[in-house]
């Protein structure tokens, strides 16, 4: 069927249209098969349609046998049986079929069903930084091996002046990376701002010496009197404030 | 108590009036055999005298389609043409002879119809047993007195083709 249908996944067979006429004399027995293999079935068929003409004159055949969208892939080889006394005379086989585009949904982001793909993302070959990792391993046991007597402290010192060293190169070389990759001008706008932040030691380091204050006024109990004048004033200040409280009310009035 | 009675007895009849109704049914009939002229006739002019169908005379054989669709419910009968409907004027008689045959089938079983047709006259009758399409070719040849030359001009004729319930 590769010459017939077009290979195309998704392509069904909605109907089968055949032709052809049976020669034969009007009293011998013929029957005659249109038949298509099962390609997924060996010994099947996916179609075999029989046409009886035993015992009758032999006629031309139109005929169309309607199918239930079988896939391509599901149709093998077809052939024209003839069983009996006759013959088959200008047979035709037509396939009428249809092509589903969404058969695949991946083929169209606009068939239901599309997941849009995850792209591949490449694995990093880390066997170098492995390798490299190993050697360095392998250099640093060999190290240990040549000094063994070294004592703890020692080694600890030695790490500690080593990882000092390190941190003093790594800032000069920061420091003239970055003075280098300044312009003049950012420079001397730098230079002002470093000037600005630094303040003198007076403002910032001061010694509170230590002192005690003692009480210098002592008050010796004593009776205190009464101001009389601030009496009257008090006294005097109510009755304003009565007035003004009534005269509200007069107001009203 | 009589007067009471009375009364009752016309509500019940004001009730039983009042529920008659007037139920329509409808209903439309589709015709279960259905007939398509698949080609039409042409009428070949080999000599003077002679029209005629046959593909051998320079003709076309008209051929009718019968689609049947409810089996053994119908009859077909096609009657070839004992006359022009248009010509030019003949003063002559017009021998006309014809024959009606099976031409295809969609079932195999369908070839029957032409072992058990009937003919009388200028007509076949087929018992449409079966249901599916059949193909009838109608063959028509019409001479002109005695070997008498057909006037010029355009001549039409027509196949009756019936579909009789039974």
């Amino acid at each position: 069927m590769q010459n017939v249908l077009p290979q195309q996944a998704g392509l069904e067979v909605t109907g089968i249209i055949y032709s052809y006429r049976a020669v034969k004399d009007p009293e011998t027995n013929m029957i005659v098969y249109v038949q298509n293999e099962d390609a997924q079935n060996p010994g099947q068929y996916i179609f075999r349609e029989k046409d009886d003409w035993s015992q009758r004159p032999g006629k031309t055949i139109n005929k169309y046998i309607p199918q239930s969208n079988v896939l391509i892939d599901r149709w093998g080889d077809g052939s024209i049986e003839v069983q009996g006394e006759g013959s088959v005379e200008d047979a035709l086989v037509t396939y009428d079929y249809r092509y589903d585009p969404c058969f695949d949904p991946q083929s169209d982001p606009s068939c239901p069903g599309y997941v849009p793909p995850i792209p591949d993302i490449p694995e990093p070959d880390l066997s170098a930084i492995y390798e490299q990792n190993d050697k360095f391993i392998e250099e640093n046991e060999a190290k240990k091996e040549v000094d063994p007597d070294d004592s703890d402290e020692e080694e600890k010192a030695r790490k500690r002046a080593m990882v000092q060293r390190n941190k003093e190169r790594l800032e000069v070389a920061l420091g003239a990376v970055n003075s280098a990759l300044m312009t003049a001008e950012a420079q001397a706008q730098y230079a002002t701002l470093m000037s600005l932040s630094i303040l003198p030691n007076a403002y910032t380091v001061q010694t509170i010496p230590v002192t005690t204050y003692e009480d210098t006024v002592i008050l010796k109990d004593s009776n205190l009197p009464d101001n009389p004048k601030a009496k009257r004033v008090g006294l005097a200040q109510q009755l304003k404030h009565e007035q003004m409280v009534n005269s509200q009310y007069e107001k009203t009035k | 108590m009589f007067k009471k009675a009375l009364l009752t007895s016309a509500f019940v009849a004001c009730t039983a009036q009042a529920q008659v109704a007037d139920v329509p049914i409808t209903g439309n009939v589709a015709s279960k055999c259905v007939i398509t002229t698949d080609t039409p006739g042409v009428f070949g002019n080999p000599v003077s005298n002679k029209l005629s169908t046959l593909p051998t005379d320079g003709g076309v054989l008209p051929i009718v389609r019968y689609d049947i669709i409810e089996a053994d419910s119908y009859k077909a009968h096609i009657t070839w043409p004992q006359s022009f409907t248009t010509s030019p004027v003949l003063n002559d008689v017009v021998n006309w002879t014809g024959d009606v045959e099976l031409a295809e089938v969609s079932v195999a079983e369908m070839a029957d119809f032409e072992t058990n047709k009937v003919q009388w006259n200028n007509t076949t009758e087929y018992d449409l047993t079966i249901a599916g399409s059949a193909w009838f070719k109608i063959t028509s040849v019409a001479d002109y007195g005695f070997d008498k030359s057909f006037p010029g001009g355009q001549y039409r004729a027509a196949v009756i083709a019936e579909c009789i319930a039974k």
